[in-house]
């Protein structure tokens, strides 16, 4: 783990002192560690491969993808809502960070997030996909590489787009937010072009599957993108709403995409793993 | 009142340099009169130089030592001195204008703005600074213009070209994405339109531009670029031959701060040892590295992955367009790799593409050709590009602009 610090210091070296802690006070208890890019580390190589001479490949440069337990809990929820029938699924995380990734009989094949979270859709304050050349002509007007990541993972993003701090919650709001529309429409256009290439990858989409910590607050967001997917044909089931539960079925009747909206917890899905690590270490 | 026009074009490489002589006449048909490449521009290497020739089919190559693009140019214009061959215009493709212009006469005033966007791309926009004093000394009289690659990607909507940067950053530097092979694509529009008869409106094109040097998509709607894969520079997106395309920006702070690597160093090992090169560890020839799929796992890597991104692309912008109704590929790869078209429309029934596999493998590559099934939803083409007709077009209306000017003082 302490060599994995310098992929993410700021929060692999936290993490690392809490559970140093802990495990001194709480000897007696069994501290299970999750890690969020485990359920990426077997992407395939075309996916998780940058196209960089080998002598940089070899330094540990690859795509880790992040948010693995979400993903991975959404293709289970997604299996016991559509009786086993999930076939090529695209996961869609919506929120302060949103991230997709593609899926097939459980396994990832590409996800957003890249060798940091920074890469993919942009963030609460992280720029997402740009040009690298920005990089070298940041440094070459004076900035420090600790300045620039700081700039590109801290003071970019919606953050940086609207001039003000930007939740998505209010970005979900709807288009009568105002002032929220040029946010909106990235997070909106991301999303959709994610869903294509994942599409093209898989080969074609049998599920659609939304995972939130605010289902309710979704809903005209989730529209707004089925609606532009309609071609796939994505069909929404005009009376679909979140209400009750934590799993939804949004795909109109006899809909050949099913479309589906999880709330997503992740306290509840890092217990449910724990629980079952711990029945299966149980003699 | 002019019954020929006759234009020069010149497009520079970054080792190359392609000239035509375009003849117009009033009704506007256009023949080439004079067309040629010189190879080897500036490079010192074991075999020499050269400028080839085709003269109305007459082919001549010449070996000359070329020093500079400049160098270049003056021989191609004593050339047509003694073909007797007399120009009305020269233009040039500029490839980065920074959205400061689409097509301008090269004035003083021009001069200082081009010079200025050197920084940007410094192999490409010396070379044509070049050509262009060597033009201007040669011919002083002789009206000369410059078309930018990028001004067809300026319909771009905001929500495809911002970078979410602090904006007092992107206002400084102009980071957004510009994207390149424009002159390609519009003239790849124009032809698909031409030859399949659809109207531009309401179409939806994915164009795949794919060059033994950079290679880029692009999505079309309603005959305008919606999106595009390169970005503020020519490195992102696709696999390219020595180019990364896309990475996370900060694998590259990573690299420079953890592992020392000079700035300049990794620039150019993105730049020139990354794509193919890069992974396939041998080549950046796609064709070198067919042979060697077979029997060598990083150049299947290296294959898979050159198909991989470019399938990523075609895929989002499908999404993008809410549909498909043309996908064509262009440039030296595009049109004469049957390999690579079959893999990139493997499995995509699901936006309505169906290649006819024989036509595909058949097609000879030198002209335009349809390639779809008969029951593909989606036509699939083959479209030769040809940027320097570009070049030629926005000449014409230069000059038709210059006469309605002349009409209106008199």
């Amino acid at each position: 783990m302490e060599d994995a610090v310098r992929f993410l210091p700021e929060f692999n070296d936290m993490t690392c002192k809490v559970l140093d802690r802990w495990t001194n006070e709480l000897p007696e208890i069994p501290h299970v560690l999750f890690c969020d890019t485990a359920f990426f580390s077997g992407l395939p190589d075309v996916a998780g491969t940058y196209a960089v001479p080998e002598e940089l490949r070899e330094k540990g440069v690859r795509r880790y993808g992040s948010y693995g337990l979400v993903h991975q809990w959404a293709w289970e929820k997604a299996r016991s809502l559509f009786g086993g029938n999930v076939g090529k699924m695209v996961s869609v995380y919506l929120g302060d960070h949103t991230n997709v990734a593609a899926l097939r009989d459980g396994k990832s094949l590409d996800t957003t997030i890249g060798f940091t979270p920074v890469e993919g859709i942009p963030s609460r304050t992280g720029c997402g996909d740009i040009d690298a050349t920005i990089v070298f002509e940041l440094h070459s007007s004076g900035m420090s590489f600790r300045e620039i990541n700081e700039l590109l993972s801290r003071k970019s993003g919606f953050k940086a787009l609207l001039g003000r701090r930007c939740s998505y919650s209010d970005l979900a709001a709807g288009p009568a937010t105002v002032g929220n529309a040029a946010a909106r429409d990235i997070l909106i256009y991301d999303v959709l072009k994610y869903i294509g290439a994942f599409t093209a990858v898989l080969g074609g989409l049998d599920t659609l599957a939304f995972a939130t910590r605010h289902p309710d607050e979704s809903m005209s967001l989730i529209g707004e993108i089925c609606g532009r997917l309609d071609f796939l044909p994505v069909k929404l089931h005009p009376h679909s709403s979140a209400a009750g539960g934590d799993a939804w079925n949004l795909s109109d009747n006899g809909a050949r995409i099913n479309v589906s909206l999880f709330k997503s917890d992740i306290w509840k899905i890092m217990a449910h793993l724990a629980e079952s690590l711990i029945e299966e270490k149980q003699p | 009142m002019w019954f020929f026009l006759n234009i020069l074009t010149f497009n520079c490489g970054s080792s190359s340099l392609t000239f035509k002589v375009f003849s117009v006449d009033q009704a506007e048909n256009i023949r080439v009169v004079l067309s040629g490449k010189a190879h080897r521009v500036g490079v010192t290497g074991s075999r020499p130089s050269s400028i080839e020739y085709d003269h109305g089919g007459n082919r001549a190559s010449e070996e000359t030592p070329l020093d500079d693009h400049g160098q270049a140019a003056v021989l191609v214009i004593n050339k047509l001195g003694e073909l007797g061959i007399k120009l009305d215009c020269i233009g040039h493709r500029w490839v980065h204008a920074a959205g400061h212009f689409q097509t301008a006469w090269v004035d003083d005033a021009l001069l200082l703005r081009l010079k200025a966007l050197v920084p940007i791309l410094p192999v490409h926009h010396p070379a044509i600074l070049r050509v262009i004093y060597a033009c201007r000394k040669a011919l002083p009289k002789l009206p000369q213009y410059v078309t930018a690659d990028g001004a067809f990607h300026s319909t771009i909507p905001a929500c495809a070209c911002t970078y979410l940067l602090p904006k007092g950053l992107v206002k400084k530097y102009g980071f957004r994405k510009h994207g390149f092979h424009g002159l390609s694509y519009r003239y790849v529009v124009r032809k698909i339109v031409e030859n399949l008869g659809i109207p531009l409106e309401g179409s939806r094109i994915v164009a795949c531009h794919l060059g033994t040097g950079g290679s880029s998509a692009v999505a079309v709607k309603d005959g305008e670029s919606v999106d595009t894969s390169m970005g503020y520079t020519a490195l992102s997106g696709l696999v390219m031959s020595t180019r990364s395309g896309d990475i996370d920006p900060i694998l590259t702070l990573y690299l420079m701060a953890v592992y020392g690597y000079h700035p300049d160093d990794l620039m150019d090992m993105l730049n020139k040892k990354s794509g193919l090169l890069g992974i396939s560890g041998f080549s950046s020839d796609i064709r070198d590295i067919i042979q060697r799929v077979g029997e060598d796992p990083q150049a299947k890597l290296a294959f898979e992955m050159y198909v991989y991104r470019l399938k990523k692309y075609v895929g989002s912008y499908v999404a993008v367009l809410g549909g498909l109704d043309v996908l064509v590929f262009t440039d030296d790869i595009g049109v004469h790799n049957w390999l690579v078209r079959e893999k990139v429309c493997e499995g995509m029934d699901w936006c309505g593409v169906r290649l006819d596999a024989e036509a595909n493998k058949r097609v000879s590559g030198d002209e335009i050709a349809r390639l779809d099934a008969p029951d593909s939803k989606v036509r699939v083409l083959i479209v030769p590009t040809e940027e320097e007709l570009v070049i030629c077009w926005e000449g014409i209306a230069l000059m038709k602009g210059k006469k309605d000017a002349a009409a209106v003082r008199s």
